[in-house]
């Protein structure tokens, strides 16, 4: 008996670890590659050193390119909260006339074509100057929006309205309201909203080659540019630093959430 | 507890939102349309005259067409089985198999790309393991074709499909399933009677998300496809950069853009019900 | 906070106050007058109306027609935030991210009361509903009842002239329910707090208030003292809602109620009955199966049994009459229960006969 149920269940669990190596291979390969020996990219790679990394951290257009994404993703985070939150807020707390339509309006920039946006927005923000820093800012701006009002938006729908008639009943007035107990209530869907903002623009590559230029680039740009020419281990390297941080942070989040509902 | 009434507050709430995106994505959008009709000057339908008419241009729109139907029917198969799985598994593993889910979003889709390029290639882990073995004299052709293409996209959108559908599992009523196999339901006909339908809002969600999505991709065609294999957003780039012929690309861009929103409503129903419904408590 | 509140008890008015959710009527024209330092519930089963009117006088809605006042000011149209009313709602509605010290602290924070003072009366709060304890708890530590308590605590902590309460023990088990109802009633009788208290339980209205108002699709049926709404039911509606009733129907001619046959009794009957389809109501205490000996005010009545249940200290039948209505009687359990069908002859007191009119619209 023992042997035929282990061989079921070995069936049964065979697509669903293809599917694990399907999402988590790409990532873990690069990894490998980054402490290569070898000139050029390649898995699996030549013997092992930190060559790569040393070269990374002497060459400046890699050190000006992540400072660039940094700043365009702090601020793309900074203004898209700032934007989405209170329309996430107002679409998960109430329901009013044309909710569901402005809804679907704040979530299409999401699924636009990235070539759509791009060039539109390229022959757009040109005619208000707007190319370089600042247009990048706004550009990311528009595509992260809508991952905050969704994650802000879910995360209002789960205060409970008579909190807020409560808080009414005890003297506050709409706005107090508002920021006293609707806020804190939302403060993890801001943050998870936060998260992605920042993802969307630090990896957004297609509007970036539009709206940069050879003295403003970003670190997809630079490295869509390496892709395209010589392929050295850089790109590798850059990936893995950034794939080392972001998995703490996602095992942090992931663990965080469990145990959050384990105490509900 | 009825909903509380807002007065107009929630204008106030929206309003910040509604002129960003006037300025910064309904403007573009229509400057780049507008270049449709206008360029060269009395265009008029000139350019989707060419766009709908030009072969060149008709292949590459059953192109994206194509992959995007391969895609999310390899995304939705593959996305519901691992959310089921999870849904079904143990603690642990079902924190595992989430996390899972997420690394992709974590990792560059540009570099993800790339791996796949070097991993398919003929002098890659996997033709080189398979020919070490003996399996193959030559190697397989992995690399530049629509299989390549199909790996990449799935890997990327399988996430947009196994989190709606996980979502909605969890909202099932389990005592429904069970209710039906106490009513002499088999553990197959109760899945498929009961628990499928329960959850097929969040597939569908899940599905037609990737087709829109897939439907606009760029960067993995480029790095992973051959010829055949390239999507209209190549043809609007080679439109402008090759060309300077932002007439055409305008036209395209619309067209895509319909394309967008026929699609976007089509899904609106159950895309809108997961997504007003994945917050609320069951 | 303090027996002597600074703020004193408000009477609170109620002039033709009207509710409509589209073409549906949720409160008819309503006329109501709450006494100052009463405790006043509004009793109905759900969709009565009770509820809208307690929101209209909270201010979460806001009536079509009429006006609500309270003392001699119209507040009709003020804001919920600044009628000074305290609310407490059915789900406790704490605020889980703050301790349960802030969530009292709240409406003094919304008040701007000194920080100074704002920590001595969230201190005699939590001592009023005796948790001093668990002030620096989160609200989800706390049990039902507790939370309940704390509830109450935040709503009192700002000395509101009213008190309203929504069903608020509506989620806690029978036992807990009935201690909580001897705290409220303490508390009461404490503060110089006038208490309006929706419940749709009529046990509970009946231990706890002073004045019962008894709703039944958004109209007011009767206003008065728990004996009063209990022993002299004015409609048939507020018979029925409010405990076990038996009932004869007959008809009233000129001051005097006949039963129908098979039935042979007649009453006198107050002067508020006209003529028409009757019914002559007793509750349990005046219907017996073994009548004391020589008290000329029982009467005789047939009836069957149609089922009967054991129930500790009582037995409870439930009685036909000839062909006609019927009816849940309690009577001592010093006897067999009667199986169903048997007949039973049972005595009803004259004196305690309620008659009440059952033509058209009595019904309930």
């Amino acid at each position: 008996m023992a042997p035929v149920a282990a061989v079921r269940r070995t069936v049964r669990a065979l697509p669903v670890a293809l599917v694990v190596m399907l999402l988590v291979l790409p990532s873990l390969v690069v990894v490998p590659m980054s402490f290569s020996s070898g000139q050029i990219l390649e898995f699996p790679p030549q013997g092992f050193s930190l060559r790569w990394y040393q070269a990374i951290a002497s060459n400046e257009v890699w050190i000006e390119a992540a400072r660039n994404s940094l700043a365009v993703a702090l601020a793309v985070v900074v203004l898209s909260t700032l934007i989405g939150g209170p329309a996430g807020i107002a679409l998960g707390l109430w329901r009013w006339r044309g909710r569901s339509l402005f809804l679907g309006f704040a979530l299409v920039p999401a699924v636009m074509p990235p070539m759509v946006l791009a060039l539109g927005m390229y022959i757009t923000y040109a005619r208000f100057d707007l190319i370089g820093y600042w247009g990048l800012v706004a550009a990311h701006t528009v595509m992260a929006l809508p991952f905050v009002v969704l994650t802000v938006m879910s995360s209002a729908q789960l205060v409970d309205p008579t909190l807020l008639t409560a808080a009414q009943s005890l003297g506050a007035p709409r706005w107090r309201v508002l920021v006293e107990i609707v806020l804190p209530l939302v403060k993890g869907g801001l943050a998870a909203g936060a998260i992605f903002a920042f993802i969307t623009s630090w990896d957004e590559v297609v509007v970036a080659i539009y709206l940069t230029d050879p003295t403003f680039k970003t670190l997809p740009v630079v490295m869509w540019n390496q892709l395209r020419e010589r392929v050295d281990p850089n790109v590798a390297v850059v990936a893995t630093l950034l794939f080392a941080v972001t998995s703490l942070v996602m095992a942090y989040v992931v663990l965080k959430g469990e145990r959050k509902q384990r105490v509900q | 507890m009825s909903q509380p009434r807002t007065g107009s507050l929630h204008w106030l709430l929206i309003l910040p939102l509604l002129a960003v995106l006037a300025v910064l994505f309904i403007a573009p959008l229509y400057f780049v349309i507008e270049r449709g009709f206008t360029d060269p000057p009395g265009a008029g339908w000139d350019n989707y005259q060419r766009a709908l008419e030009d072969p060149a241009a008709r292949r590459y729109a059953w192109n994206t067409i194509r992959t995007a139907f391969t895609v999310t029917l390899c995304a939705s198969v593959l996305g519901y089985t691992y959310a089921y799985a999870t849904f079904r598994a143990s603690r642990r593993m079902r924190v595992f198999l989430l996390y899972c889910v997420l690394v992709p979003f974590w990792t560059s889709l540009l570099v993800r790309t790339y791996a796949w390029a070097i991993m398919l290639r003929d002098e890659g882990v996997i033709n080189k393991t398979l020919g070490s073995i003996g399996l193959i004299d030559a190697p397989l052709p992995l690399l530049r074709n629509s299989f390549a293409v199909t790996l990449g996209m799935t890997q990327i959108l399988l996430p947009f499909v196994i989190l709606p559908c996980y979502s909605a599992m969890t909202r099932v009523d389990v005592s429904l399933v069970q209710a039906a196999r106490s009513l002499g339901a088999t553990p197959t006909s109760a899945f498929f009677r009961v628990f499928l339908p329960l959850t097929r809002p969040g597939l569908a969600a899940g599905a037609f998300l990737t087709f829109i999505l897939a439907t606009g991709y760029y960067i993995t065609p480029v790095l992973l496809g051959g010829p055949g294999d390239q999507p209209v957003a190549v043809l609007i780039e080679n439109a402008v950069q090759q060309q300077g012929d932002w007439g055409l690309a305008g036209a395209l861009a619309a067209l895509v853009t319909v394309l967008v929103l026929v699609a976007l409503m089509a899904g609106w129903r159950s895309l809108t019900r997961s997504v007003l419904e994945s917050g609320r408590r069951s | 906070m303090s027996s002597k509140s600074p703020t004193e008890a408000v009477p609170v008015q109620l002039r033709g106050v009207t509710k409509r959710y589209g073409s549906e009527t949720a409160v008819a024209p309503l006329d109501l007058t709450v006494e100052a330092g009463s405790f006043v519930s509004f009793l109905g089963p759900s969709g009565s109306g009770k509820t809208t009117t307690l929101k209209m006088i909270s201010g979460f809605e806001r009536p079509d027609e009429g006006a609500v006042l309270f003392g001699a000011r119209d507040i009709t149209s003020l804001p919920p935030e600044q009628r000074g009313v305290g609310v407490v709602f059915q789900n406790y509605s704490l605020f889980p991210h703050m301790s349960v010290a802030r969530n009292i602290e709240f409406p003094l924070r919304m008040r701007g009361v000194d920080r100074s003072i704002r920590a001595r009366k969230v201190r005699e709060a939590l001592e009023l509903v005796e948790l001093p304890h668990v002030a620096h708890r989160r609200p989800h530590e706390l049990s039902g009842g507790q939370q309940q308590r704390i509830a109450i605590a935040r709503a009192l902590v700002f000395d509101p002239a009213l008190l309203l309460m929504d069903e608020p023990l509506g989620a806690l088990d029978r036992r807990l329910r009935e201690s909580m109802q001897l705290e409220i009633k303490a508390l009461h009788e404490r503060l110089d707090v006038t208490i309006i208290y929706v419940t749709h339980d009529q046990e509970e209205a009946l231990a706890m208030s002073d004045q019962i108002v008894v709703f039944n699709q958004g109209r007011v049926e009767q206003v008065g003292t728990p004996q009063a709404v209990y022993g002299r039911p004015r409609t048939l509606f507020v018979a029925d809602f409010l405990g076990e009733s038996f009932s004869v129907s007959g008809q009233v001619a000129d001051g005097v109620f006949a039963a129908d046959a098979p039935v042979a009794l007649r009453l006198d009957v107050d002067a508020g009955v006209g003529n028409g389809p009757a019914r002559a109501i007793w509750r349990s205490g005046s219907v017996t199966a073994s009548p004391p000996a020589g008290d000329g005010s029982w009467a005789p009545m047939p009836t069957t049994v149609v089922a009967s249940a054991f129930a500790g200290d009582r037995l409870k039948l439930k009685l036909r009459v000839g062909s006609g209505t019927e009816g849940i009687v309690s009577m001592g359990a010093d006897w067999p229960a009667p199986p169903p069908g048997d007949a039973l002859d049972v005595y009803v007191d004259r004196k305690r006969a309620v008659v009440v009119g059952a033509g058209e619209g009595a019904e309930a």
